[in-house]
């Protein structure tokens, strides 16, 4: 613990007058503060991480979706004639008012075209190469999700596939095919 | 008696036929949930043959589809390999279409138990042996994701994730 | 049609080099107070305690498993683990010695777990760490010449070239020692050991070390 400064008050007092007579000992605490202070100035002991905004918002996200909605208990109460009266009083009313209401006004359409819609949750993309940028599309057209990446280092040319072990072909199973027509193409005879 | 018997050791055969190949799993993890496909197809405005003689004609189905994306339209496509791998209840599994290439290596992982409808994936894209892209992807029977990738040969590389369909059992 | 961008160019990766920027980060009584809030169900105070601790928790975990992209994900995962578990948190040791254990076993489970399985075959080189591309480690930034950048770029990748050759258990402990600059009872508390089993590690884990780097050593 020495070695490693990390004695204190007296304990540290009594060991360093000790040390004096031990030259060795004191080699190997220079030792151990060279080989210290060469691997702290390589690796640093804190680093933020890429997109730290976004890193924070990541986990407060999670934290919500795991959170579960609070409930409250029911209440015990004593049996009472009024709370099986009132209800009933109460669906009597309301259907009195609705037979009252269908005949007196007229029907109203509800345009569900203009409601809100959920909210997607956005896919997450991320790009740990510096130089990488990628954009998310969700193409109706092409009924699927789209990631252009931009910025990754070209294959070289003279890069050849030819070895390739499998190839799909003709009617073999087409990855952008719906499932149910990949299913129906199997089983065909 | 006989034929109450006759229930319970059905019933019982049927349990223990299940139960089974449950126990012998060592590791629920390992479970197979669906299967996932990944393509690689070389699109370019320029001639198709650059791409080598063992790239082949894509669908008239996929080349539509493809095209009617903006950034995916290009003139021609061939597809260059393919490989199918299974989704795993929890661990990774590494796609290699370009085998035994590794210049585009797909990893994935299932991140929630599929639907009907969809599968939520963990997914890593390598090019060149170099992590390149991480998402979260949906994958749906009939909606893929589609990756452009790096250029080659005066195009670029698409590479297409999907749901593949469960494999036919051998009769 | 949806158009979302993945924070392209606005953010750049992070500098090299000890941050001391957060004087808190010393302050284990404010740890303690946004700990209170936050068990409470205070989200802005853990976000706040977030905000204090990514930066070690991050450099540690990347430091151990040399996957950026990897010890991002499982730095949010050390701190989403460490907000379901802030109930059972008792003020008896610090805060981020807590967090340095929970990201300890995360990182175990992920060791554990990254076992290939797939049903294919699958070159195993490409996981050899000295074959991935140097250019994936972070560049220096910030100030520094354009030889000391790479002298300590080199002198980074040959350190995790030689930690690379520990186990897991001696790699961890000299970076919590000799790196966080965690107290030999904060790394047993973090490793779940016994500090005699930390002093012994430590020793073998800088004897080989101090081999392996035997030429970078002399010349400094």
């Amino acid at each position: 613990m020495w070695l490693d400064d990390e004695l204190v008050g007296e304990e540290l007092a009594l060991f360093e007058a000790w040390v004096l007579g031990q030259p060795e000992h004191l080699a190997a605490r220079e030792e151990t503060r060279r080989w210290r202070s060469m691997i702290a100035s390589a690796l640093p002991a804190s680093e933020e991480p890429p997109y730290p905004d976004f890193f924070n918002t990541r986990i407060a996200q999670a934290i919500r979706d795991q959170t579960p909605k609070a409930t409250v208990a029911p209440e015990k109460r004593r049996f009472s004639w009024q709370a099986i009266l009132m209800p009933l009083a109460a669906c009597a009313g309301m259907v009195l008012a609705f037979w009252v209401g269908t005949k007196s006004q007229p029907k109203v359409e509800i345009d569900v075209a203009g409601a809100p819609r959920a909210i997607p949750v956005e896919q997450i993309i991320y790009t740990p190469e510096s130089g990488v940028k990628a954009e998310l599309i969700a193409s109706q057209d092409a009924s699927a999700m789209v990631i252009v990446l931009d910025g990754v280092r070209a294959i070289p040319d003279s890069t050849d596939f030819s070895e390739t072990t499998y190839v799909p072909v003709g009617r073999e199973f087409d990855s952008t095919a719906s499932v149910e027509t990949a299913i129906s193409d199997l089983e065909a005879p | 008696m006989n034929r109450r018997h006759a229930i319970f050791s059905a019933v019982a055969t049927a349990l223990l036929g299940v139960a089974y190949p449950a126990a012998a799993q060592d590791d629920p993890g390992k479970a197979n949930i669906g299967r996932v496909s990944v393509t690689v197809y070389y699109a370019t405005n320029g001639d198709p043959i650059t791409a080598g003689t063992k790239a082949a004609a894509v669908s008239k189905t996929t080349e539509k589809r493809l095209r009617s994306e903006e950034r995916l339209n290009f003139k021609s496509y061939r597809a260059l390999g393919q490989d199918v791998q299974p989704l795993l209840r929890s661990y990774e599994s590494w796609a290699q279409p370009l085998k035994p290439s590794d210049e585009v290596l797909v990893k994935f992982e299932a991140s929630s138990l599929p639907t009907a409808e969809m599968m939520k994936l963990d997914l890593e894209v390598w090019f060149s042996r170099k992590k390149i892209l991480k998402t979260d992807a949906r994958l749906e029977g009939n909606r893929p994701l589609f990756v452009l990738g790096p250029e080659w040969r005066g195009g670029r590389l698409i590479i297409a994730v999907a749901l593949a369909p469960k494999e036919k059992p051998k009769s | 049609m949806n158009k979302s961008n993945g924070e392209p160019s606005k953010i750049v990766q992070g500098p090299v080099g000890s941050i001391d920027s957060d004087n808190s980060m010393d302050d284990p009584d404010d740890d303690f107070r946004l700990v209170a809030l936050a068990q409470k169900g205070d989200l802005k105070s853990y976000d706040a305690l977030v905000t204090r601790h990514r930066g070690r928790i991050f450099a540690m975990i990347r430091n151990m498993i040399h996957q950026e992209a990897d010890a991002w994900d499982l730095s949010q995962e050390v701190f989403i683990k460490a907000w379901n578990a802030l109930p059972r948190f008792e003020a008896k040791a610090r805060f981020s010695t807590w967090l340095y254990r929970i990201a300890h076993n995360v990182v175990y489970d992920w060791t554990r777990k990254r076992k290939i399985e797939s049903a294919g075959e699958l070159n195993d080189e490409i996981f050899e760490r000295e074959r991935i591309d140097s250019a994936s480690f972070t560049t220096p930034s910030g100030g520094e010449s354009p030889d000391t950048s790479m002298s300590l770029g080199e002198l980074r990748m040959k350190i995790q070239v030689a930690l690379n050759k520990l186990s897991a258990e001696h790699r961890e402990v000299v970076l919590l020692k000799d790196v966080q600059g965690l107290s030999y009872k904060e790394i047993a508390e973090a490793m779940d050991s016994t500090l005699g089993t930390v002093m012994s590690r430590l020793f073998y884990a800088r004897q080989k070390l101090q081999t392996l780097l035997k030429d970078e050593y002399e010349s400094r």
